[in-house]
């Protein structure tokens, strides 16, 4: 299963659920899509609007692609099941967000050369990133994220709490 | 000598808004075990968990005219005299202003901060106006460490 979740936020993300319901149609490959505040609605997927936390997580670690956009939450548990992702960002010229710190996001962690993420700029190269994906992501399948990130901020957290 | 003798020394109040704000607090719960974690965030038409937290306020988002921020302004004093916390923190965004700077006044509660891994390059209005009160500020990019005074650290990120 491709899982596909567009976060929590009150834009909806129609550019990507459109792409991704054609690409579902074109292969029978099977998504389940969270869709949020989009007023597309998939023909070709089951989707939902939300899902809980739990769950997200649930399906973020068993699925056999992730897509998503930029938000920080997904990336987060994405990380540390080091899953393969596909990430585009929500750009604010389409109203998708706000601002455009999802671009300032997927520019950083580009700059880092993850082997399994690819960022999509461009949303008609969303099929060949895909695809790409698929047929590589037992090659490209990274041991578990250590979090020495988390674990240093942990620590930092517990160093003030041990002086109350 | 800061410890305040009125606030509870095992509550600990956190704050934070939805999407990924609250997925960076439930990554760092458990720095938090052994305290009464209480969580206040928005209310909505997510989905809700509270298995991580003996306590869940959700209170109505403030920026939606006066009567809204009445409303939020008096939902956060109650919340506070309730919770006495020792220590507030928060993994952004605004929601936890005002809980930042009463628990200070009234409880001399210990403040933890986090700035959300959204803020690679520039700090967030959040940050920025309760940087000088908090105790422990710590940001997610090293990038940011220079738009911060000297108490800013960084020691890794989630993202």
């Amino acid at each position: 299963m491709i899982f596909v979740t567009v976060g929590s936020i009150s834009q909806g993300f129609d550019r990507l659920i459109k792409s991704v319901d054609l690409i579902a149609e074109m292969t029978g490959l099977d998504f389940y899509v969270q869709t949020g505040r989009s007023k597309y609605k998939p023909q070709y997927c089951k989707y939902s609007e939300y899902v809980a936390y739990s769950e997200s997580d649930n399906l973020i670690k068993n699925c056999q692609l992730l897509i998503c956009h930029a938000g920080i939450g997904t990336l987060i548990i994405a990380k540390k099941y080091s899953k393969e992702t596909v990430i585009v960002p929500r750009l604010a010229k389409f109203n998708e967000h706000f601002n455009d710190h999802q671009s300032e996001i997927c520019k950083i962690i580009e700059s880092e050369n993850r082997p399994n993420i690819a960022v999509v700029w461009d949303i008609n190269n969303l099929t060949g990133t895909v695809s790409m994906m698929l047929s590589q992501s037992h090659l490209l399948s990274t041991p578990i994220d250590s979090n020495s990130g988390k674990n240093n901020i942990v620590n930092e957290i517990k160093k003030l709490l041990n002086t109350l | 000598m800061r410890k305040s003798k009125i606030c509870n020394d095992k509550n600990v109040l956190m704050v934070c808004a939805r999407g990924g704000h609250f997925t960076e607090l439930i990554e760092l719960v458990n720095a938090f075990n052994g305290f009464n974690k209480t969580l206040v965030t928005y209310g909505g038409d997510y989905v809700l968990e509270s298995e991580y937290f003996d306590k869940v306020y959700l209170v109505s988002n403030p920026l939606g005219g006066l009567f809204n921020m009445g409303i939020f302004l008096l939902n956060t004093i109650k919340i506070i005299f309730r919770t006495r916390p020792a220590v507030v923190f928060s993994t952004g965004s605004e929601i936890a202003i005002p809980f930042f700077f009463f628990c200070k006044l009234f409880y001399r509660s210990r403040l933890i901060y986090v700035e959300c891994s959204a803020q690679v390059y520039n700090p967030s209005g959040t940050g920025k106006l309760i940087y000088p009160i908090t105790d422990l500020f710590l940001v997610q990019w090293k990038t940011l460490l220079k738009k911060y005074g000297k108490k800013a650290k960084y020691v890794g990120g989630l993202l």
